[in-house]
């Protein structure tokens, strides 16, 4: 097998467990479910509860685009499609960390700080995105593998133009 | 010499075969991502996660990393100094002096917020919420104009804002609206005719909060943030739709340029922040202070107690807040985020502060909005603003009314 069908698999797991996620999120925010946590994963973020929905709402359609897209992985736009739904999920897992950050950072509105009160913000337990990040991160692999793809095939392009190109010009010579 | 047609087409292909370049064209990743960011289907998802983004950076930063940062500032340092450096200050607001009740405000009042003086609040809320609130948004907003996400959005909710007589590029000032409204009345330029930059502007003043007062909302009721926002939404697209079928005008169609996505240079994003945050200070700073001391005036004269009898009654059977809420009301024409952060300080059932908050964000825009849509718009239009303005108070204030009872807050 390929890189691109690995991929494929790959992704299309990873779709899966992103859509599991964001459906377990939105029937939490929408109190169909209890919150549950744990001492490594909760499914948000302390935060207001109108963000929860909205957040289910974007782990719930990138897990469905990157699904979606991995069944034809190999091909542009199926690639593309997996690619904006892992773009939707580096979102939510970079607002988690900003959250994280902004949180070990401010000290609390008394400018006091201390080791304990600095990590304590990035101890577990993580929201979904967060765990969900480094998955994800294959991702770069393949679009450095499709630029590097690319490359290749523009240069041979170039070389066949360019043996066209003094092709007609040694026979303009010899017309000549 | 003149040349047939025959000729000139010949030459034509000639230069074309000597300068043209023919070869298979394959469209790259950026090509696809950017065709797929403006199709419904996948454009839309990503649209949703970006705006959830934006405003978390917003809440996350802006008010709360920024705001923590600066608060100790006043708390700790600025408001103790001033208590004791300002002459003529009591136990009580009613020992104080005059100059101790505009300046310094209530000596009693345990947070910034609850002061209402002109160095305290007033201070507290320009330099201390607002700022931070604004300075986020214009950062999250230049990356998105620089990265070449804008068109893209633009284009896809060109659709939805076709229903209500506009087009997509409404959403620029409606986004730079949630900063501030200024910016925002100043962006309707973008759109086409007198009609669409009527209606937007009505639409803005009355419905779009800025920045400011979606920093002071969040920390006055957290949780029913994203009920008010909803509401001011679906209350938005009602009012243009009506708007819409009322207004003489017309509203054509248009062509946007989506440019390919670019990396965004940090100096550029650093210059174009700076530019509006500059821009910021330099107008909406003073009004805050200049808000706090005529509403602080008119409170010690009694001007405000007597607004607040008069309306009362409409006040409390028609929007069912207390009577003295009129007060932040007669505020909120000058500085609506001070008027929110007046409201925090009444004491008011949760159904009555939502009533309250949402009656402040539809109520008319702060005084320098209303400056610059007379700049603007004309004096005519300001008048048919203001029209509108007092329909929609009516009808959407009570309808939340309804609203909250219904559901039981």
């Amino acid at each position: 097998m390929d890189n691109w069908k690995w991929g494929s698999v790959y992704f299309a797991v990873l779709g899966a467990v992103t859509l599991w996620f964001g459906c377990w999120e939105l029937a939490t925010s929408l109190g169909i479910t209890e919150l549950w946590a744990t001492g490594w994963l909760k499914l948000f973020p302390e935060g207001m509860d109108w963000m929860c929905l909205w957040r289910g709402i974007v782990t719930f359609l990138a897990g469905l685009l990157i699904m979606w897209g991995a069944f034809r992985f190999s091909n542009v736009e199926g690639f593309g499609t997996s690619l904006i739904g892992v773009i939707m999920l580096w979102i939510l897992a970079g607002c988690d960390i900003l959250k994280m950050i902004c949180g070990s950072l401010s000290g609390q509105g008394s400018w006091t700080y201390s080791l304990y009160g600095f990590l304590k913000y990035y101890a577990p337990p993580y929201p979904t995105a967060t765990w969900l990040l480094p998955f994800s991160l294959v991702m770069i692999f393949f679009i450095v593998s499709w630029g590097k793809g690319n490359e290749k095939e523009q240069k041979e392009q170039k070389a066949i133009i360019a043996d066209k190109e003094s092709l007609s010009s040694t026979k303009k010579e010899e017309t000549v | 010499m003149t040349l047939t047609s025959d000729e000139r087409w010949d030459l034509i292909d000639k230069i074309t075969r000597e300068t043209v370049r023919f070869g298979k064209y394959e469209r790259s990743l950026k090509d696809v991502v950017g065709e797929l960011t403006v199709r419904p289907s996948t454009g839309i998802p990503l649209a949703i996660a970006v705006l959830f983004g934006f405003f978390s950076f917003f809440f996350t930063f802006g008010l709360s990393f920024l705001m923590m940062l600066l608060d100790p500032v006043f708390s700790r340092y600025l408001i103790p100094w001033l208590k004791v450096t300002v002459p003529g200050g009591g136990a009580t607001l009613k020992e104080s002096s005059l100059l101790y009740g505009i300046l310094v405000g209530d000596p009693t009042a345990l947070h910034a917020f609850e002061y209402f003086g002109v160095l305290t609040s007033g201070l507290y809320v320009a330099i201390g919420v607002v700022l931070p609130a604004v300075f986020a948004f214009y950062i999250i907003l230049t990356i998105l104009e620089d990265t070449g996400y804008m068109p893209r959005l633009v284009t896809l909710i060109d659709t939805v804002f076709h229903k209500i007589g506009l087009h997509g590029f409404a959403a620029v000032p409606m986004l730079l609206s949630l900063g501030c409204n200024i910016p925002g009345v100043e962006a309707t330029r973008a759109l086409e005719t007198r009609k669409q930059r009527f209606m937007m502007m009505a639409l803005l003043g009355v419905f779009i909060p800025c920045g400011a007062q979606l920093g002071v909302m969040l920390a006055v009721v957290p949780e029913y943030v994203g009920l008010i926002l909803l509401y001011c939404i679906v209350s938005f697209f009602i009012a243009g739709f009506v708007l819409d079928a009322i207004t003489p005008g017309r509203s054509p169609e248009i062509l946007i340029d989506v440019p390919p996505y670019r990396a965004p240079t940090w100096r550029n994003i650093a210059r174009k922040v700076w530019h509006r945050v500059e821009g910021f200070i330099a107008v909406a700073i003073p009004m805050v202070l200049a808000g706090v001391l005529i509403v602080n005036i008119l409170y010690w004269v009694g001007v405000i107690g007597w607004i607040g009898s008069v309306l009362s009654p409409m006040f409390v059977y028609w929007f069912g807040v207390p009577e003295e809420t009129a007060g932040p009301l007669v505020m909120a024409f000058l500085r609506k985020d001070v008027a929110v952060a007046q409201i925090s300080a009444i004491k008011m059932t949760v159904a009555q502060t939502i009533i309250a908050v949402t009656l402040v964000t539809i109520y008319f825009p702060c005084l320098a909005t209303f400056i610059m849509i007379l700049k603007e718009a004309g004096v005519v239009d300001l008048l048919k603003c203001l029209g509108i303005l007092i329909v929609s108070f009516f009808i959407f204030g009570g309808l939340m009314q309804g609203i909250v009872s219904v559901m039981g807050v």
